[in-house]
């Protein structure tokens, strides 16, 4: 099980680091917004990984509330979006 | 822990961590925005299935069980609404794809039976 934390670990982190890198790099707030969002999904993946490795009770709520922090986030961007432009 | 119950789980860590990475790699080979949220919203709902359900073999019980399936309940309930709502305000604000549009629902002025694939 320690194997499989450590390779989930890493393909997680990989692609944090590569949604990092496309939101940096990405010329309209369209992009930068997806690439956000993509990005908390990646760390609900990792929290998921941890409830299962670490069989945390704790963590596993944690997952409902950032689920929905991302929702609201994105929809808030959406909203500017639409008033200012992309 | 039963061995099958074992395998299974890291079947279905493993197959969720390998699809957030396929998505973030899929970030940079889409052409514009609009694709890219189709890429974007498939570690949001596939990915977070495949953890999640590694999670609940893991954490046996009424109490976790009942959190972790309402979390997915509600990746699966704003993911999509979220996307949409990138993807309209996106269209709204004037971005343009990487090739013209071929029929655009979503312009009032376009007449949606007026295809122009159709020859």
């Amino acid at each position: 099980m320690t194997a499989v934390g450590w390779v989930s670990g890493v393909m997680l982190g990989i692609a944090g680091v590569l949604t990092t890198l496309h939101v940096i790099r990405s010329r309209n707030h369209v992009d930068r917004a997806l690439g956000v969002d993509m990005f908390v999904a990646i760390v609900l993946n990792g929290l998921a990984v941890s409830v299962a490795l670490t069989e945390d009770d704790l963590v596993a709520a944690l997952l409902l509330i950032i689920g929905l922090l991302a929702f609201l986030g994105s929809v808030t961007i959406a909203r500017y979006i639409e008033e200012r432009g992309p | 822990m039963n061995t099958v119950v074992e395998v299974l789980m890291a079947v279905l860590l493993l197959t969720g961590s390998a699809l957030a990475l396929i998505a973030a790699i899929g970030l940079f080979r889409m052409p514009d925005a609009y694709s890219r949220i189709h890429v974007a919203t498939k570690p949001a709902t596939l990915a977070v299935v495949c953890t999640v359900g590694g999670a609940v073999l893991a954490l046996p019980g009424l109490a976790p069980t009942t959190k972790l399936v309402l979390a997915v309940a509600l990746q699966f309930w704003t993911a999509p609404v979220a996307s949409h709502m990138i993807g309209r305000a996106g269209h709204d604000a004037g971005l343009e794809p990487a090739s013209p549009w071929v029929a655009d629902d979503m312009d009032p002025g376009d007449d949606p039976d007026d295809d122009p694939t159709d020859g």
